[in-house]
């Protein structure tokens, strides 16, 4: 757009021109223009050539700056400048398709390129279809491994109930075992508790109050090396925050050890009061274990006595 | 007609072309209906003529540019003049909505530019084709190359160029215009030119 033609006008160079297609000259500027433009066939086929280069540089994407600002807002507000932007697209592309083409092959050229595109569309839509089966399929997969996760833990929950079942199940044959232990020792047999663990230098037994006793006291034989002797006392039920306990020799009645503040506790449905004594306290003999309920107001209140008697091995 | 000519008869060429240019001036302007403004002024011409007979002080086509000044201005006091505007968010939506019909209206284009490429004589298919062809130098040298070859200046080169693009244009134009009627039918061009 920079050549000057002598033949078609050579008052205005082509610059000027462009000014004056897109909007950028003044009113006084533009009169001998408008006039050459009526008046002056060349220079109208010179404006010509100058609109069509310049409406194939903006389809080129070669305008910048303001020239491209103002054919933006100036030229391609008319629909006569639109019009012919369409145009020059148009033949940009019929060009870049149909060049050494003769004009009449081109539609044929389309229409081949036209196929080559629907075939390529039906292949992306074959991929598409497989594609979204494929998924359907991995989404089916996935649901069936959650499904059958859930089934294992669903067994697993239960096994663990049947864990659960069998402890507490075992826990009730272990309270029923001791209770059975405490059975014989209150009736006066040889205390079993003794035989638990005569190595372990601790001994237990299990002692009821004088008066729901079969009548015979019971007798705690204790093994030569034994360390602690443990008493349960049972009591009728757990009615005091606390208890102490006191033995007494029956000979002399004299007390010759006494607990600190115990606490009762329950086992296998029964109030049951543990009470560790030093072997070395007890000699052979009559003794009798006196249990002071502790209330959390008002006196101390004395319970049944517990008599026993010890033999040493 | 004769005043136009100038005393000598162009049988109505030199009318057209008088016609032409003023349809040109007021697009220039940013008429929207610029072929009703040229008939206008070509009109008031006539009747200029008509009653005071012809104008010998003035050259006919400086005249009718001088006509078309006031033509121009009249038309641009109107308040229902309809000259192009900036666009309104009215517009925009329109477009926007026009859009979804953009591959529509291009493959009818494109239809258009075949039938009448086909229409032109194939030496000016070819020159068209190739001078408007590549961008910046490439197209200059192009352009150099193709007026050797056919032993033109590269004005006149350019001016064949431009007429033959012209003639496809206004091909265009009307087959766009008139497809929805199924009525166009290219004339071809052999010996039209």
């Amino acid at each position: 757009m920079t050549d000057v033609s002598p033949e078609m006008g050579p008052a205005f160079d082509d610059e000027m021109l462009v000014q004056y297609l897109i909007g950028g000259l003044t009113a006084d500027e533009a009169e001998p223009l408008d006039e050459l433009i009526v008046a002056d066939a060349d220079f109208d086929v010179r404006l010509r050539a100058v609109e069509d280069d310049l409406v194939d540089a903006y389809v080129n994407g070669e305008l910048t700056g303001e020239t491209l600002a103002r054919f933006t807002s100036h030229y391609l507000t008319s629909p006569t400048g639109r019009a012919k932007v369409e145009i020059a697209q148009a033949l940009r592309g019929y060009r870049l398709q149909d060049v050494g083409v003769p004009a009449s092959a081109a539609p044929a050229a389309r229409r081949a390129m036209a196929w080559w595109t629907l075939a390529a569309a039906a292949v992306l839509l074959l991929a598409a279809g497989w594609l979204a089966i494929d998924n359907v399929r991995l989404r089916g997969e996935a649901s069936a491994t959650r499904e059958r996760l859930a089934t294992l833990e669903q067994r697993e929950r239960q096994l663990q109930d049947d864990v659960n079942r069998q402890q507490s199940t075992l826990a009730t044959l272990s309270q029923e075992t001791a209770r059975a232990r405490e059975a014989l020792a209150a009736a006066g047999q040889a205390p079993t508790a003794a035989q638990e663990s005569p190595a372990s230098g601790v001994l237990g037994f299990v002692l009821l109050p004088a008066n729901r006793g079969a009548g015979d006291t019971p007798t705690l034989t204790i093994p030569a090396n034994t360390g602690i002797v443990t008493m349960r006392l049972q009591l009728d039920g757990d009615n005091y925050p606390g208890y102490t306990v006191v033995l007494k020799d029956s000979a002399s009645d004299r007390i010759i050890w006494r607990s600190d503040r115990l606490r009762a506790a329950s086992a296998g449905g029964r109030t049951m009061l543990p009470v560790s004594v030093p072997a070395g306290v007890l000699r052979p003999g009559a003794y009798t274990a006196r249990v002071t309920g502790l209330p959390r107001r008002g006196p101390a209140e004395a319970l049944d006595p517990y008599p026993f008697r010890v033999v040493l091995q | 007609l004769d005043w136009l000519d100038e005393g000598r008869d162009s049988a109505g060429r030199r009318y057209l072309e008088t016609r032409g240019r003023l349809v040109r001036y007021f697009q220039c302007k940013r008429c929207a209906n610029a072929d009703d403004l040229a008939d206008e002024t070509l009109n008031r011409v006539a009747r200029r003529l008509e009653e005071a007979g012809p104008i010998i002080d003035t050259p006919p086509a400086r005249y009718c540019y001088i006509v078309a000044k006031f033509v121009l201005l009249e038309h641009l006091r109107r308040p229902d003049q309809q000259n192009v505007r900036p666009p309104s968010a009215f517009d925009r939506l329109a477009d926007s909505v026009a859009s979804s019909h953009e591959a529509i209206r291009r493959e009818g284009l494109l239809d258009c530019l075949d039938r009448c490429m086909r229409a032109l004589p194939v030496e000016d298919a070819r020159l068209i084709l190739d001078y408007y062809r590549g961008e910046q130098r490439v197209k200059i040298e192009q352009r150099r190359r193709l007026a050797a070859e056919r032993q033109l200046s590269m004005n006149a080169l350019k001016i064949r160029a431009c007429r033959i693009r012209e003639k496809l244009e206004a091909c265009i134009n009307a087959c766009r215009a008139e497809r929805e009627t199924g009525t166009f039918l290219p004339v071809s061009s052999q010996g039209d030119d």
